[in-house]
């Protein structure tokens, strides 16, 4: 029989609420959003609690509401933003083609990132970094991406969520993967080969 | 042989396991001897697995709930719960 566990949104707010917040504010990059889809995932626990098996923790079992209502708050968003704001800049090759010649072959070569992510996150300057690269992305490629590679979401479910066809949304990962290597490999990884040469 | 440009695409499309089966030989062929293209791609794999490894390296960050956040989810939680209880004037 299933675990019937005590409401008390006292020692939930003190046991996940930051972490619900941190996992929130990784997806929405947006302080009020975040707290606000936090609270309503509570109120969705309090009101589903007779529905907790214990089968798994108690963070998992919130993570997994907090994070439908991520995705219900994404699927909104993108329906709310203006027609004005979705098309030039979700559609802008300009970044890409920057980077190619006008027979298709890369103008500049570039190095060979050295480095694990795990090692990577694990430096507070990367992690801000990375976090600055995602706000560079315009609003719907953030949200494509970070549903995709952070959600591990499959692709019908992320057409689904942004209202978007598949070509559409293929257009906007591969902007989105070509963005943020330029951002990071300028902002971070260019650095570190920089500083390693002054270290040697 | 396809173009670098049209391989940093096809290499977006095989992350996302999209690639059509008949383009994966001009493409590996394409990437062992385009060593930028082969760059590319190791670097569409690595912000992969960087965004899935996020969460655990978040728990290092010092983000926390606002106090007001926190009283606010409070406040709206213990409500929400009182709600369901009869109340002592409650007739039922």
């Amino acid at each position: 029989m299933g675990k019937q566990i005590k409401p008390d949104p006292e020692r939930w707010l003190a046991e996940h609420g930051d972490a619900m917040f941190r996992y929130a504010m990784l997806r929405l990059r947006d302080t009020d959003q975040a707290e606000d889809v936090v609270q309503e995932s509570f109120l969705a626990a309090l009101a589903a609690r007779e529905r907790f098996s214990g089968r798994s923790s108690e963070r998992t079992w919130l993570i997994g509401i907090l994070k439908h209502k991520i995705i219900d708050l994404i699927r909104k968003r993108s329906r709310e933003r203006p027609a004005t704001e979705l098309g030039a800049t979700d559609d802008d090759d300009s970044a890409i083609n920057a980077m190619f010649d006008e027979r298709g072959h890369w103008k500049e070569h570039f190095a060979e990132w050295r480095l694990d992510p795990h090692a990577a996150l694990d430096q507070k300057e990367f992690r801000e970094i990375l976090a600055q690269c995602l706000d560079t992305l315009p609003p719907r490629q953030a949200e494509a991406f970070i549903l995709r590679e952070m959600e591990g979401m499959k692709s019908d479910e992320v057409c689904k969520a942004l209202d978007i066809t598949p070509t559409n949304l293929w257009a906007m990962l591969h902007r989105a993967r070509g963005r943020l290597q330029l951002c990071l490999d300028k902002n971070w990884f260019q650095h570190q080969g920089r500083s390693k040469q002054t270290q040697s | 042989m396809m173009s670098c440009k049209e391989a940093a695409r096809l290499l977006s499309l095989k992350r996302d396991g999209k690639l059509p089966w008949y383009r994966y030989p001009s493409l590996w062929l394409h990437t062992t001897l385009c060593s930028w293209c082969k760059c590319y791609g190791d670097r569409v794999e690595f912000l992969g697995r960087l965004m899935q490894c996020c969460d655990d390296a978040s728990n290092q960050d010092d983000i926390k709930l606002s106090k007001d956040a926190r009283a606010r989810i409070h406040k709206a939680c213990c409500c929400d719960e009182n709600k369901d209880k009869p109340s002592s004037d409650d007739p039922r």
